[in-house]
């Protein structure tokens, strides 16, 4: 039973050699080895449906987008996500806000969730926070074409998923609220 | 009158023998998931019934409502019958096992004996005659598939078994030798009056040698790890019963589990003697319960199965498979010399000391 290994020389086996050989003792070894786990028995299985795994802190589930606390869409419709995405999750139809000429928002905003990677390069590419990545990932559905998400589809995952929602740009970090044209109250900027 | 009695009688025995077998087999394929699951420090099935132990009974209804397939290109006659071929053999040879101890009950007037269908005069002949043609059902398994993971497997299987049931059979020879009889009842009382009498130990030649290549070489022609090579699941996909679905597949399993209980149960008869127990007689018989001695005995004999049967499963979760060459050459070239060495000292030490 004992495997010649090629890249030794061969040598003469001893008589230990010979004993082991013939009291099977490699195998008795394996055969003690899966005995002491039988008998210290302990499981590390995770009965899924019934206890799930503790999620890491930086988790990276599902995809949502996200509003602010007065209910307004955050996505400006810049198509940077679709810029982003690797594997061409995101399709973004951007759109002029009606009556305001300098604001644009996401008319139309499809994900395929059948192609993404959950790699979150949209999440870093958002200028605006507009997406968010929960920590559901119990999505297996029957047809997959429950999977292509539309825009109201993914809104209702963030509201869900994000419960505290951020205050309006324009109250937090003047600095990146050059989207929205509305801080009358703050200083303009010189030309 | 008398001959439909008797018929009846016989009908009774073999209806009771098949039904703890089966019972044995659905035991066993919950057994085996469990113990190779504990020992991988896994559950195994968790989900039927508290910790799983429902689990035969829905893996037995999900096989018998699957559909049943025939492949196209399958020889029709032979794919329907290779199945049955299969367990046919590996049920009938339960017919000379004894379960108990040999005696002999008044019923209807008839002399029946209750632990023993039949004792016929060349019992273990018998099993390695019907051995042999359940490999017949592996092989037109195979063939009648009309795959070649199914042939190759069939092949291997052909190949397998022949190399490993010259070695089974010539390790039985020196036991047979030693109690001068071919039935399994006779070889077992030969056994009796404590372990110091059981075949593996026994003077004048002990049979241990014997007793290696017997359960190496059963582990091998019921096709178990670590010589699963005719349904070798990483090179074959399942091997003889690739294209096999529903109940012919569920034919198939029965007989290989069929076949473990059964070369346990010739492996505990012929070298740990049987339903003996290893001390002499019985504790229950020595208490004055003469009546109710057969319950130990038959304990005994179940504790020597199921000691095999565990030790099936411990080899399938410790060794991995042999290649077909190292399987080949261990066969021939290991086992078989092994085997006719232990034939001929043997008989020396039987004639120079006869029993």
């Amino acid at each position: 039973m004992n495997v010649a290994i090629t890249a030794q020389p061969k040598r003469k086996p001893s008589f230990s050699d010979w004993l082991k050989t013939l009291t099977f003792y490699e195998l008795l070894v394996g055969m003690k080895a899966t005995l002491k786990h039988l008998l210290n028995y302990k499981p590390i299985t995770l009965q899924y449906p019934h206890e799930k795994r503790l999620l890491p802190e930086n988790y990276r589930g599902m995809l949502a987008l996200l509003r602010y606390d007065d209910g307004t869409e955050k996505c400006v419709g810049c198509d940077l996500c679709e810029a982003a995405c690797p594997s061409r999750v995101i399709r973004v139809v951007s759109g002029e806000v009606p009556g305001e000429p300098t604001k644009r928002y996401s008319k139309e905003y499809y994900m395929d969730m059948t192609r993404c990677l959950f790699c979150g390069l949209c999440v870093d590419a958002c200028p605006v926070d507009a997406l968010g990545m929960t920590r559901e990932f119990e999505w297996a559905v029957y047809d997959k074409r429950q999977l292509h998400l539309n825009k109201q589809q993914l809104l209702a995952i963030g509201d869900r998923a994000y419960p505290v929602r951020e205050k309006r740009l324009e109250l937090q970090h003047p600095n990146v609220a050059f989207f929205n044209v509305t801080f009358k109250h703050l200083p303009q900027k010189e030309h | 009158m008398e001959i439909g009695l008797r018929l009846a009688v016989s009908l009774a025995q073999i209806a009771a023998v098949m039904g703890v077998v089966m019972l044995t087999v659905m035991v066993l394929t919950l057994a085996e998931r469990k113990v190779l699951g504990w020992m991988q420090d896994r559950m195994g099935p968790m989900e039927v019934g508290p910790y799983g132990v429902l689990q035969p009974i829905a893996d037995g209804l999900k096989l018998f409502f699957k559909e049943d397939i025939i492949p196209a290109g399958a020889n029709k006659f032979l794919f329907t019958l290779a199945p049955i071929l299969a367990l046919v053999p590996a049920m009938i040879g339960f017919a000379v096992i004894p379960f108990g101890p040999t005696m002999t009950i008044e019923l209807f007037g008839m002399q029946v004996k209750p632990f023993v269908i039949s004792d016929i005069n060349i019992g273990i002949l018998y099993i390695l005659a019907f051995a042999s043609i359940g490999a017949y059902g592996i092989i037109l398994g195979g063939w009648s598939s009309n795959s070649k993971y199914s042939l190759l497997g069939g092949l291997r299987s052909a190949a397998q078994v022949i190399s490993y049931e010259l070695n089974v059979g010539l390790a039985i020879v020196g036991v047979i030798l030693l109690s001068g009889s071919l039935s399994l009842v006779k070889i077992t009382e030969a056994q009796s009056g404590g372990f110091w009498n059981w075949f593996i130990i026994a003077l004048p030649f002990p049979q241990i040698f014997a007793f290696v290549v017997y359960v190496i070489s059963s582990v091998a022609e019921t096709n178990r790890v670590p010589f699963d090579l005719p349904e070798a699941e990483s090179e074959l996909v399942a091997g003889f019963f690739t294209e096999y679905s529903g109940m012919r597949f569920a034919f198939f399993f029965i007989a290989e589990y069929a076949n473990m209980i059964l070369v346990s149960c010739v492996a505990a008869a012929l070298f740990l003697g049987g339903w003996n127990a290893p001390y002499p007689g019985t504790l229950l018989g020595h208490l004055g319960l003469d009546a109710l001695a057969w319950i130990e005995n038959v304990v005994w004999f179940a504790a020597k199965v199921y000691f095999f049967l565990f030790l099936f499963f411990w080899l399938r979760a410790t060794l991995p498979r042999l290649r077909y060459d190292q399987l080949m050459r261990f066969g021939w070239k290991v086992m078989l010399p092994i085997a006719l060495g232990n034939i001929v000292l043997t008989a020396i030490a039987a004639y120079f000391f006869p029993r």
